[in-house]
């Protein structure tokens, strides 16, 4: 199709090349589509919207009236003139002469809270006594065998210690006591010479180095 | 002035489907007459046969539903190319939100449809001219298909795309000139 004069004249005066251009659309477009879519489109459009049926007029407006007269005429279901004024006497009456229903008794269960009290407490009591037990037991045997140490000879303890220490545990009490613990624990009967000769027996002389 | 024979028939067909007897024959011939030339503004713009025919049944649709209060301020055509070009704008729109990776106007996922369109070939001019108007933004995209496919003066343009005649001449001038640059790459 030839453009419009206008059209030309204004790409023309643009300089532009487009003015020369072909304006061929080179998209595919699938065959008959054009003949079909009208067709296709009064589906699209009308196929949900109308329907062929005919409603006769003022249908609707006159159809919750009618509907109700209809319910009136209609209705079989008849209440006695009455009835329910008389409804609860009737049913009071028909409840008291039955007499066949006995009630239940409910059971009836008591809940002595202060048996649990009692028992609670006694427990208690059991738990603490034994621990107190325990533990005055415990404390006797211990102040007992610190009486026993306590009543042994200076000589069973001398010999168990000359038995036992290593220079370990000399160096322990040396450093535990001080210069003045082992002033203090130095028995006074022995002089230095003969503590030395002892130390050069025992050839534990490292402490006076 | 006479009236075009154009605007005439218009008139009849507007007439015949404002009654309800020739309503539906009315309805066809409006859609005979003026399916191409819509389906190509649509097509244009999103690429696809199948989108456009989805845009176009909406376009129709929309007009079936209208045309009875349609008040003759513009052209019937005129009316229509304005629902079918907010209707093609909305569907991009739509794309665009769908859409996970951003998608800026004429970007690269319209570029690749026209890729992937039946007998593309880049060395040929016209496939080339239509990578370039797919290069445009969306609105710019319309007034040049508008005005150099569709021959619309800027008057009837400035109805369908509510924009004032001043800014339409700006907007295709610059449309033509950004294609020009596009073809001479």
């Amino acid at each position: 199709m030839k453009p419009a004069n206008g059209i030309l004249d204004e790409l023309r005066g643009l300089n532009s090349p487009l003015a020369d251009l072909s304006r061929a659309m080179p998209y595919y477009v699938p065959e008959g589509y054009f003949m079909s879519f009208p067709d296709q489109l009064t589906i699209a459009t009308l196929g949900n919207k109308q329907m062929p049926f005919d409603v006769p007029e003022g249908y609707f407006d006159a159809l919750a009236d009618n509907v109700k007269t209809k319910m009136a005429t209609d209705n079989v279901l008849v209440v006695p003139e009455g009835y329910f004024e008389q409804l609860p006497y009737t049913l009071l009456e028909k409840v008291k002469s039955s007499g066949t229903t006995k009630q239940k008794e409910t059971k009836i269960i008591s809940v002595d809270i202060w048996r649990t009290v009692r028992w609670v407490a006694a427990a208690s009591l059991f738990i603490a006594l034994g621990i107190g037990s325990y533990t005055f037991i415990n404390n006797i045997q211990t102040k007992s065998t610190e009486k026993e140490l306590a009543a042994l000879p200076a000589a069973t303890i001398n010999e168990y210690i000359q038995n036992n220490i290593d220079e370990f545990d000399t160096d322990l009490i040396v450093s535990t006591l001080g210069d003045n613990g082992v002033e203090q624990i130095k028995p006074n009967n022995l002089t230095d010479e003969e503590i030395l000769q002892f130390l050069d027996a025992t050839e534990s002389t490292t402490e006076l180095n | 002035m006479a009236e075009s024979p154009i605007l005439i028939d218009d008139q009849v067909i507007l007439a015949d489907f404002r009654n309800e007897d020739t309503r539906d024959s009315a309805f066809t011939r409006l859609v005979r007459k003026y399916q191409e030339r819509l389906y190509w503004h649509i097509r244009r713009m999103v690429v696809e046969h199948e989108d456009t025919n989805d845009i176009l049944q909406n376009v129709f649709i929309k007009v079936w539903k209208n045309l009875s209060e349609f008040r003759q301020e513009a052209n019937l055509y005129t009316w229509m190319y304005r629902i079918a070009t907010n209707e093609t704008l909305t569907w991009l729109d739509q794309q665009k939100k769908r859409s996970s990776v951003p998608i800026t106007d004429g970007e690269s996922d319209l570029s690749n449809r026209l890729i992937a369109q039946k007998g593309f070939d880049e060395k040929k001019l016209e496939w080339r001219l239509q990578q370039a108007i797919q290069s445009l933004p969306e609105k710019q995209r319309a007034v040049f298909a508008l005005r150099y496919y569709d021959e619309m003066p800027y008057e009837e343009m400035a109805i369908v795309l509510e924009t004032s005649v001043g800014a339409l001449k700006a907007s295709y001038h610059h449309a033509v000139k950004k294609v020009e640059t596009f073809l001479t790459q």
